[in-house]
């Protein structure tokens, strides 16, 4: 089935909505979802996610059905993270947390920028690099894979992963400094 | 800015980039959208019940105005609820095939049930005493059959240590679990992180400070609610945890003794879980307890993959002793359904054959959140043994009731904590050694011995992810059996044995058409082989007369530079030694190329004084050389280990350390 004709019935309110999503695009939300959270934790995001669309939509019709449900999903999961008091998570779960922290020109500053702006901002350096390494970062900084993961997918070895990421994460904070994101 | 600030914006962007990294997918040109068969019903469970009840979940959980527009499913949406809360709740483990060879997951604890009344029916038509009742039952028999195993050289415990696998931890200069896969960590009785020694002590962990150099400080930690009946098993470190795995025996199980029999079926009242504590050694000399957990069953193996544990464990279904509909009640459901800390498996979780009842149960969890299973599986897989590559868990059990001996295995396979259930299939012969199995890229490769001729032949294997033969090498060495094996990238070098020690030199480049390279033949027969280097491969077993009596234990080195032109470079003789335990488990070895020390503990039957844990360097020009020979004090040489750090070595074991500074070069 296609997300135009999921889309249909979630506008005629019917509830097949829900089961063609899910089947369509389960595993894949529960997947993102436990690359940051438990897979108890995961399995809420997806029934939270689900009960969003169905809340959400309509109104709303998202252009890009999948990537709006993961963006949820995402959220729903971040939510959940315990991120200042949990002692040590997995690191399956957010092993990226120290790289991301190599992007951040200033870590003491903290809630002076909207995530939306900031969204902008990083959705502008990405448009700014080649498509691999665009995938290559949203592969392991929005969808979690690991860089095994990641330099399987991309068909690159271990080590070219790491070494892009490198660069991307030092441009990144070069670029938020550019902007003058010092928060 | 903080990450979870940058996290939060990076969700924001664009859905366009999104999509677009979404498409490329995970591996390059993969799919937009899921399989079909996908049903996780007790997850996201929705897909899973009728069309309407997924609305009615909606609305059940957040009350919103849908529910006034959706009157007509205001009922479905309570059945919902009560269905969500009793598979969420009580149940564990995340569905994956329904259909694996020759398992299917269960239709339902119905499906249980029926398997179980079966064999209860089996039992009485045959008028036996019952499955666990005692003598003479197929229990009893089924259990034989393991210990006998078990104590048969090379019956998938003994032999050698993976090529791949290196001992030492480099730059961080002490020494790690000998394992059989390399990254797939093994918990063992003993372990290090460099500045403390953990040590299984007779109930308790005993932890010792050696960042001088020498046994220091210790202290003693015994798991919280820890009982006479209880053993500590094994124990991983990792950073700042401690992880001790227990096995926990309950005589007289209340929601068992409580129940109705039924004549001529007899019922265990005992209940066997394990159960794992977390500790958190931030400061080793003051354990401070974190959480634990329960599983189900005798404690089988263990593995840690980054920081996720895959703890399997023995238990078998058992008749229930109720009708169906008691049994199949809530309050009698965890009485005999698998379950983990205190929640049964998800019948769709639950793979069965046509009839058996030994299984094994499989979870998953965060090294520092026992309490928190990841996922589980259960599979009536008769007794089996575990082999765990980097993705995948394989499980392998002989089955002797045809006209030939047969492996039946079964594949899941793992990431990040998920496990999924794959495939079974069978391949002639039986696994003489745990190391005769390995998989890379893909391709499962089996050495197996047929005893069912009339003399025994092995013979090499290559199968696909499914399970399917792709390529085979037959009629290797006719008359003998493989004690040991060691796969190498594209090399598998194996040894046999009648009266000379063959060691054999297989290309596996073309998995469609294994070749043999060479075959080197020395006198004995090695029971463990090792990597030392890209050109050498370590040897430890028996040396033997012409008319096979052993005269000792052996070191040899094989020379592999050319594996078409196998040579000895050096062996040396430990007269007088007659076993080690560790040909039997591979994690009693320190076997180190990089530190460049060999060491086990061995034994002289008739002279009990002369147990000693002995090290060895090896010299290219000047062979073997004994560098430190300890004797210990009980003639049990599965309780002792060799490590160290930095170049101070420690024999561990029963509650003593003992020390030496060592130089090596």
């Amino acid at each position: 089935m296609s997300d135009e004709q999921i889309m249909e019935l979630f506008f005629a309110r019917d509830a097949q909505a829900l089961k063609f999503t899910s089947e369509q695009y389960g595993t894949s939300l529960e997947r993102l979802a436990s690359r940051f959270v438990s897979r108890e934790d995961a399995e809420e995001c997806v029934n939270d996610t689900l009960l969003a669309a169905w809340n959400a939509i309509p109104p709303e019709r998202p252009d890009y059905f999948c990537a709006w449900l993961m963006k949820v999903c995402r959220n729903f999961a971040l939510g959940k993270i315990e991120w200042y008091q949990a002692k040590k998570r997995s690191a399956d779960h957010v092993t990226f947390d120290e790289e991301l922290a190599q992007c951040i020109p200033d870590q003491k500053a903290s809630g002076e920028l909207e995530s939306r702006e900031l969204g902008r901002i990083l959705s502008a350096f990405l448009m700014e690099q080649s498509k691999e390494k665009r995938i290559l970062f949203l592969r392991r900084y929005w969808y979690g894979d690991s860089i095994a993961e990641v330099a399987e997918g991309m068909g690159m070895t271990v080590s070219n992963v790491k070494t892009i990421l490198f660069r991307m994460r030092v441009s990144l904070k070069e670029y938020l400094g550019k902007e003058e994101i010092y928060l | 800015m903080t990450e979870k600030e940058l996290m939060e914006g990076l969700n924001e962007i664009d859905d366009e980039l999104v999509e677009e990294a979404r498409t490329y997918g995970n591996a390059g040109q993969k799919k937009t959208s899921e399989p079909q068969t996908l049903r996780q019903r007790h997850r996201y469970g929705f897909a899973a019940w009728i069309p309407g009840m997924a609305a009615c979940a909606a609305v059940a959980f957040m009350g919103t105005v849908i529910y006034e527009q959706h009157g007509q499913i205001e009922e479905l949406s309570l059945q919902m609820q009560s269905r969500q809360l009793e598979t969420s709740e009580t149940t564990l483990g995340m569905a994956s095939a329904k259909s694996i060879g020759r398992f299917q997951s269960a239709d339902g604890y119905e499906a249980v049930y029926a398997l179980l009344e079966k064999r209860a029916e089996m039992e009485k038509q045959s008028n036996r005493v019952g499955l666990f009742s005692g003598k003479s039952t197929t229990y009893d028999l089924v259990m034989e059959e393991a210990a006998t195993e078990e104590a048969a050289p090379g019956a998938g415990s003994d032999a050698a240590v993976s090529l791949e696998t290196d001992q030492s931890s480099g730059a961080s200069g002490f020494s790690k679990t000998n394992l059989m896969t390399e990254q797939v960590d093994e918990s063992d009785i003993v372990k290090t992180d460099g500045s403390y020694i953990y040590m299984v002590q007779s109930g308790s962990i005993k932890i010792t400070d050696i960042r001088e150099g020498k046994p220091g400080e210790s202290v003693t930690v015994t798991p919280q609610g820890f009982e006479a009946a209880d053993a500590i098993m094994e124990l991983y470190v990792d950073g700042s945890d401690l992880l001790i795995i227990a096995s926990h025996y309950e005589a007289d199980h209340p929601t068992i003794s409580n129940r109705e029999f039924k004549e001529d079926v007899a019922y265990r009242n005992s209940k066997e879980a394990t159960v794992c504590y977390v500790y958190d050694i931030t400061n080793p000399m003051e354990p401070v307890y974190v959480n634990q957990m329960t599983q189900d069953g005798s404690y089988k193996t263990s593995r840690k993959v980054d920081d996720e544990i895959y703890l399997f464990t023995d238990q078998y279904l058992e008749y229930p002793g109720y009708d169906k509909k008691t049994a199949l009640d809530e309050e009698h459901i965890a009485e005999w359904i698998p379950s983990i800390n205190g929640k049964v498996i998800a019948s769709d979780c639950i793979y069965l054959p046509e009839e058996g009842y030994q299984g094994l149960l499989v979870s998953s969890f965060s090294v520092d959140r026992p309490d928190r299973i990841d996922d589980a599986k259960y599979i009536v897989n008769d007794w089996c043994e575990v082999y765990v590559s980097q993705k995948h868990i394989y499980l392998y059990s002989t089955d002797y009731t045809g006209s030939y001996t047969v492996t039946n295995i079964t594949d899941f396979s793992f990431s990040g904590g998920r496990i999924t259930a794959n495939t079974s299939g069978s391949v002639k012969g039986e696994i003489t050694d745990r190391f005769a199995i390995h998989e890379k890229d893909g391709y499962l490769r089996i050495l197996t011995t047929d005893y069912s001729g009339s003399s025994e032949v092995n013979t090499l294997f290559v199968l696909d992810r499914n399970l399917k033969q792709v390529g085979r090498l037959d009629e290797i060495a006719r008359g003998e059996r493989i004690y040991a094996a060691r796969y190498v990238g594209d090399l598998v070098y194996f040894v046999t044995y009648r009266n000379t020690d063959p060691l054999f030199a297989v290309d596996l480049s073309d998995p469609t058409q294994p070749k043999m390279l060479g075959e080197l033949k020395v006198t004995g027969f090695s029971e463990y082989l090792h990597m030392w280097d890209e050109n050498h491969i370590l040897g430890i077993g028996y040396e033997t007369t012409e008319d096979s009596q052993t005269v000792g234990l052996k070191l040899t080195m094989f020379d592999c530079t050319d594996p078409a032109n196998l040579k000895v470079t050096h062996s040396k003789v430990l007269k007088g030694k007659e076993y080690s335990s560790a040909f039997y488990n591979y994690k009693e070895f320190l076997a180190d190329p990089h530190k460049n020390i060999i060491g086990f503990a061995s034994l002289d039957y008739d002279q009990s004084e002369d147990t000693t844990y002995d090290m060895f360097t090896y010299d290219p020009s000047e062979g073997f050389q004994k560098v430190w020979s300890q004797e210990l004090m009980e003639g049990d040489t599965s309780s002792y280990r060799g490590l160290y750090s930095g170049d101070h070595f420690y024999i561990v074991g029963n509650g003593t350390i003992w020390d030496k500074e060592i130089k090596l070069n």
